[in-house]
């Protein structure tokens, strides 16, 4: 590959990567930006350097991540059932009943296959020592999967030299497998479930991944409006009357669900959706409270969750955390803010992260008042040395850290699709990949 | 099929065709207007459209590049060129995965370079260029569709608001026109009717088709039952109420989709109306009375059609 790509001059190289930016805006390729009031169609950058993950490399991210799916759905199974995890002393009983994303509405509830997370992205880095670590997990709506697929048909036609004799792993059937594992979730007795999307519609900043979903799975796309709940069932309003639902694949969050439970202002879900699930007529998945799952507060515990339900080792280690909510790791967290990497728990996006060595005194301050006022809100981690990616920067080839999120899908089983999405932070030096912060992606290669 | 995506296929067919008959319509007028016998009454194209208020709530006067601006890229103003295009746009985002990459991209990049348009590009003198740009492009949309789409109810739907905006924009057209010849004495055959009557049928790119199904003749009445009545031309009243007909027997026949009586009544009344072309001299007053019946005749099949599909009715209880 690096012969090829040496074969190619950088002025060549920049070319591509012109045309290939100009593609993506032609195609809508892009994800909104909300700035002060209004909104920009933004491209996320494309680097046309591929990352390389060798057999070995893939075989412990993918049984690192299956495992820890595993571990999230036997710990979901457990909070919304008998709560042993709790009664054992395992896991601390108020960073489940406290966290706003815990929904007393499932307990008891029954999913099928015990499945709550169906879809699922670890976002995982490679340190200084080379070893793969896993910075969260994301068991609500993990998005980015459709910057993969597309990613890859963009270097295919920009580059298909490179593919050449490489045995790339093909990731193009991503929506045939995530269908497949959403029929297997339906409610039991439908043999052949009608799947949905549910967005929040066109102005939602992840819409063309949406989009890209429903046409990969040639299911129907559709916002709350387009459906009812009549007897407890669920039915979408088609041209032709009312028609059952089975499976939602949702995009939207818990809180929008269903105006009945949640949010009374939500015009996103659908009144009585919530019934028709306690009753088992209709799957949703993510499953409803999964949030409470992959909270950074209850991230730190995974290891040890794993070993609770699995007995096993964690095949992927998490980062070291302190938590601030426990008073040794507040003080040692404020001890050391300039050494260490803060965070809120409740935040995503990679807002309000600090990290301690890059920021500056003033901003060091404000940060140890946010702690100290609401310190179960904050955890901090070492700097975790993200390791770096050869990219195109203003025609010349230059180390940029990159970070992976792979995606696994769980039906009857788990499967995670082979690569996942690399986001590159552009700026030099820079830590945050973070796309609504200066970050890109790269095709994400894993070889046979 | 959901019924939501019914209506932003219909409204997608609706809003390119729009774009398309308006770019005709301001280059017809345009061509006239430079005509120096002939008056530049650009008043006429905002009676047409009954944009009055919106328009003189923002300008004092109907010039030739207030017209233009308001029509062709004004963002503020609901019926121009520029925001058709991106209601279409925004249509086609909705209903992404149920057409193809091609038409999708197509409509995205065509909305960029109808945004980018300037004041200076949009002149009286760039008129036709201007005018030609977007018809190319709409003419490229119906391409990729008619090439791309798969042939299910979105296809119905989409033909069906083709066809209804088409023909509402056919009546307008001649209307805008005969208006005007009711302010020039009428002196059939002389050079200025002639040159009027050929420049609107250029601009419905029916000349050829005239020329050759009427040899010999270019009199006001027979080119406006052309454009009315003729049941080959693609862009007459007559041809786009038979192919609407079509399309709604489409989905009944093929998608099992039941009609109803109040959408079979709607379009019974327009088809009746397009039907009473008288065959002799068409009187101007007749002819935009029978415009105007055309219309609602319209806005009625357009409100059952939304009524028993789209679920509207049901939406504004």
């Amino acid at each position: 590959m690096l012969k090829r790509l040496n074969a190619t001059t950088p002025k060549e190289l920049t070319r591509l990567s012109k045309a290939v930016d100009r593609e993506l805006y032609n195609l809508g390729i892009t994800f909104t930006l909300y700035h002060e009031g209004s909104s920009v169609d933004r491209v996320l950058p494309f680097d046309l350097i591929p990352r390389v993950l060798t057999p070995t490399d893939w075989e412990t991210i993918e049984s690192g991540s299956i495992q820890r799916v595993q571990a999230l759905n036997l710990l979901l199974a457990d909070i919304y059932g008998e709560q042993k995890v709790i009664k054992d002393g395992v896991l601390p009983a108020d960073l489940v009943f406290k966290n706003p994303n815990y929904r007393p509405e499932m307990v008891g509830l029954k999913v099928p296959e015990n499945c709550y997370v169906n879809v699922c992205g670890v976002d995982v880095v490679r340190g200084g020592d080379g070893q793969f670590v896993v910075l969260e997990d994301n068991a609500r709506s993990p998005s980015g999967v459709s910057y993969v697929v597309e990613n890859r048909q963009l270097m295919r036609r920009t580059m298909p030299n490179l593919f050449e004799g490489m045995n790339v792993r093909p990731v193009l059937d991503y929506g045939l497998r995530l269908h497949q594992a959403l029929c297997e979730a339906a409610p039991a007795g439908v043999t052949d479930p009608q799947v949905v999307l549910l967005s929040p519609g066109p102005f939602n900043s992840a819409y063309f991944e949406h989009v890209f979903l429903a046409r990969e799975m040639g299911i129907p796309l559709v916002t709350g409006q387009d459906m009812v709940v009549e007897n407890d069932k669920v039915l979408m309003r088609t041209t032709g009357g009312l028609t059952p639902v089975h499976v939602i694949y949702r995009r939207i969050n818990d809180d929008f669900l269903d105006p009945e439970v949640f949010r009374e202002d939500s015009m996103l879900g659908v009144p009585g959706l919530m019934r028709a699930y306690a009753k088992g007529n209709v799957t949703i998945a993510n499953a409803v409270g999964t949030g409470v799952a992959d909270d950074k507060g209850v991230y730190a515990y995974l290891p040890r969750l794993i070993k609770y339900y699995l007995d096993q080792d964690a095949i992927l280690p998490n980062v070291p955390t302190n938590l601030c909510r426990e008073k040794d790791g507040l003080q040692y967290t404020l001890d050391n803010l300039d050494k260490l990497v803060t965070k809120p728990v409740g935040e995503a996006g990679g807002y309000g992260v600090v990290i301690g060595p890059r920021a500056s005194q003033r901003e060091l301050e404000v940060t140890r008042k946010a702690i100290e006022k609401d310190p179960a809100n904050y955890i901090s981690q070492p700097m975790v040395e993200l390791s770096v990616s050869p990219t195109l920067i203003g025609g010349k080839v230059e180390p940029r850290h990159v970070d992976l999120r792979p995606f696994c899908v769980t039906g009857k089983s788990t499967w995670v699709l082979p690569g996942g999405l690399t986001r590159v932070a552009l700026k030099k030096g820079s830590l945050v990949v973070n796309s609504s912060q200066g970050g890109g992606s790269k095709d994400t290669w894993v070889l046979e | 099929m959901l019924s939501r995506y019914a209506e932003n296929v219909y409204w997608l067919g609706r809003y390119v065709e729009r774009a398309e008959n308006l770019a005709r319509l301001l280059d017809t007028h345009g061509s006239f207007a430079r005509d120096p016998r002939a008056t530049g009454d650009w008043e006429a194209v905002i009676r047409i459209n009954a944009d009055e208020e919106e328009f003189f709530s923002r300008n004092k006067e109907a010039t030739a590049s207030a017209v233009l601006y308001f029509y062709l890229i004004d963002p503020k103003s609901p019926t121009s060129i520029l925001n058709s295009v991106g209601y279409a746009r925004e249509n086609a985002r909705t209903v992404r995965h149920l057409i193809s990459t091609e038409l999708w991209a197509h409509l995205n990049t065509f909305f960029g370079e109808m945004h980018d348009l300037k004041r200076r590009d949009i002149s009286l003198a760039r008129l036709a260029t201007v005018a030609s740009f977007i018809k190319t492009n709409c003419q490229t949309h119906t391409g990729i569709a008619e090439g791309t789409l798969y042939r299910d109810q979105a296809y119905r739907f989409y033909q069906l608001g083709r066809h209804i905006e088409r023909a509402d924009q056919t009546s307008r057209l001649l209307d805008v026109k005969y208006r005007q010849l009711q302010s020039v004495e009428e002196d059939p055959g002389s050079p200025i009717d002639i040159s009027q009557w050929n420049a609107l049928l250029r601009s419905a790119s029916g000349y050829q088709a005239y020329r050759r199904t009427r040899p010999g003749s270019m009199n006001t009445s027979d080119v406006a039952r052309f454009l009315m009545s003729d049941n080959g031309f693609p862009r007459s009243i007559c041809f786009c109420l038979y192919r609407i007909k079509y399309d709604l027997a489409c989905l009944e026949s093929e998608h099992g989709l039941e009609l109803g009586d109040g959408l079979r009544a709607e379009l019974e009344k327009v088809m009746e109306i397009s039907g009473q072309t008288p065959a002799d001299r068409i009187d101007p007053a007749w002819l935009h009375r029978f415009a105007d019946a055309i219309q609602d005749g319209l806005l009625g099949l357009g409100g059952a059609l939304g009524a028993r599909f789209f679920g509207v009715a049901e939406a504004a209880e």
